[in-house]
């Protein structure tokens, strides 16, 4: 983050699984498990969106199997989500951000991963994914005619899309409105199967990885695309809404879910709910004097 | 006079037909940029997946894939979304109850990749199962895996007969070194660029032929 001063993240720990089917939680950043993975870039970009806005927030990555990669959680597994329920309280985790999407419809309802989903909103945890780049109804391939939905379709989630935040010539930019590979979801907003929110995803600073194979921006601060980079930045106000509650009511009390949709709705540039952009953007100022608010009622 | 006209006519299409033809079929059509799986080096059956899902097989398989760049310089190709696995696949079963899925995960953001000339080696890992629980192995069928990539993408095919597994790799014809291959036989691939002179030249011939026959009648 050394270009960008003002952004700073504090980068906790690393989860993942080991082959052996273990779970390992790394603190050292030395860890020979480190030097293993793939596919840094991406968790770089997504951070640096995250840092711009709440800065010194802490993060842990959760290693989701890429592939190629030698280790890692799948997608729907229950140990994964086992570990994040287990060390919710003790780790402070109030936000899981999800900036991937996939055609497989990896947790059934009433399945285990399901079940702790449930667990976790109960205990204030808010779970954010990007809605999907392929600019579709459902994030459908059109080519494949597959939809990659997951897990932005599940009720649990929150999906958030792209706007272009300014207008750059040449990078089909159009500011204040959707981009256009931001999907969508349903036109009705009962089982949250829907796009919520828009945040800036479009021609966004984001720090590339120095490491990445093929990359042409190593090391760099990048324009980058994608509502990758709007999950993050919706996760980074609510860290700000949890912030102004905690400064509002005087204690580490959390705000639940439900307070915390409603901050955010108030703060959102939308009154009613609209099929391709949800609520619109949610104003950061706006967000953190209300919660600020809620927290000085809540006292 | 006319026979000599004739015999240097018929020889300079023959050359034309012959080696023109093949120098714009390497050079002159082919995209810049080509992918291809090179190498499956390994099929196996999953027993330990992540995933609760009854009534299911997973596999996995290990595949080397290689990005050709032709141009002399780098070239740029942009991924939106960037996904993985980088390496596809479909089939079409014998038992045709059957049915493949393949696990696949996007990273919500553009990439951008560059390939140096000449050919770049990736290694890409695929995890797919199928809706029947307890196979063993590949099910009879045809398998097509292919590396999607903005320019020419040449397909591998596995195809599983009463349990014995070919692999039909396909060239990129890069430098016109490398030939169509295959691990057991060989591809009923046909070389059109070769076929199409061969066609021609014996046309001219047979023309040439009946004129002269004619001519000599007549004269």
């Amino acid at each position: 983050m050394e270009q960008n001063p003002e952004a700073n993240v504090d980068i906790i720990g690393f989860v993942t699984k080991t082959s052996s089917g273990s779970i390992k939680y790394i603190t050292n950043p030395d860890d020979s498990y480190l030097n293993q993975q793939l596919s840094w870039g991406h968790g770089f970009a997504v951070i640096s969106a995250l840092a711009a806005v709440a800065r010194d927030v802490k993060v842990i990555f959760m290693d989701i199997d890429m592939g190629a990669d030698p280790y890692g959680f799948e997608k729907g597994e229950y140990l994964m989500w086992w570990w994040i329920y287990t060390y919710q309280a003790s780790k402070d985790i109030d936000i899981v951000s999800w900036s991937q999407s996939t055609d497989i419809h990896f947790a059934y309802p009433g399945s285990q991963t399901q079940q702790l989903w449930s667990l976790l909103i109960n205990k204030g945890v808010i779970m954010l994914a990007s809605a999907g780049n392929l600019g579709t109804y459902k994030n459908l391939n059109v080519t494949t005619e597959v939809e990659w939905k997951y897990p932005q379709y599940y009720t649990a989630w929150y999906a958030i899309g792209s706007i272009d935040h300014e207008t750059r010539s040449g990078d089909n930019s159009n500011k204040n409105h959707r981009t256009y590979y931001s999907s969508w979801y349903e036109s009705y907003t009962s089982g949250n199967h829907i796009v919520n929110w828009l945040e800036p995803g479009h021609g966004v600073p984001v720090l590339t990885d120095p490491k990445q194979v093929g990359s042409i921006f190593k090391g760099t601060w990048v324009y980058g695309n994608g509502t990758s980079i709007s999950a993050p930045y919706l996760a980074a106000i609510i860290a700000l809404i949890i912030t102004g509650y905690h400064n509002g009511i005087g204690s580490s009390t959390d705000p639940s879910v439900q307070k915390v949709i409603e901050i955010l709705l108030y703060a959102s540039s939308r009154s009613t709910f609209y099929q391709l952009t949800g609520y619109g953007y949610v104003d950061a100022y706006i967000a953190y004097g209300k919660a600020y608010m809620e927290g000085r009622l809540a006292a | 006079m006319f026979k000599q006209l004739e015999k240097f006519l018929i020889i300079t299409v023959m050359i034309q037909l012959l080696i023109l033809s093949n120098v714009l079929a390497v050079t002159g059509n082919q995209p810049v940029i080509a992918s291809r799986v090179s190498e499956v080096s390994e099929i196996s059956v999953i027993t330990d997946s992540g995933y609760n899902m009854p009534s299911t097989t997973f596999f996995g398989i290990e595949t080397e894939v290689e990005i050709l760049n032709r141009a002399k310089e780098n070239q740029t190709v942009t991924e939106s979304p960037d996904c993985y696995p980088k390496v596809q696949i479909n089939a079409i079963f014998a038992n045709q109850s059957l049915e493949l899925v393949l696990i696949g995960i996007c990273n919500d953001m553009s990439m951008t990749y560059s390939y140096p000339p000449g050919i770049t080696v990736e290694y890409e890992s695929l995890l797919f199962y199928m809706n029947q629980k307890g196979l063993t192995q590949l099910p009879d069928g045809n398998y097509t895996l292919w590396r999607p990539i903005l320019g020419k993408q040449y397909i591998t095919i596995i195809t599983v007969n009463a349990g014995i597994i070919e692999i039909i790799y396909h060239s990129f014809y890069y430098n016109r070194t490398e030939e169509v291959s295959s691990d057991t036989l060989p591809t009923d691939e046909t070389n059109f660029s070769l076929t199409l002179p061969i066609v021609c030249i014996s046309i001219l011939l047979f023309a040439s032929t009946v004129y002269s026959r004619r001519r000599s009648r007549i004269s």
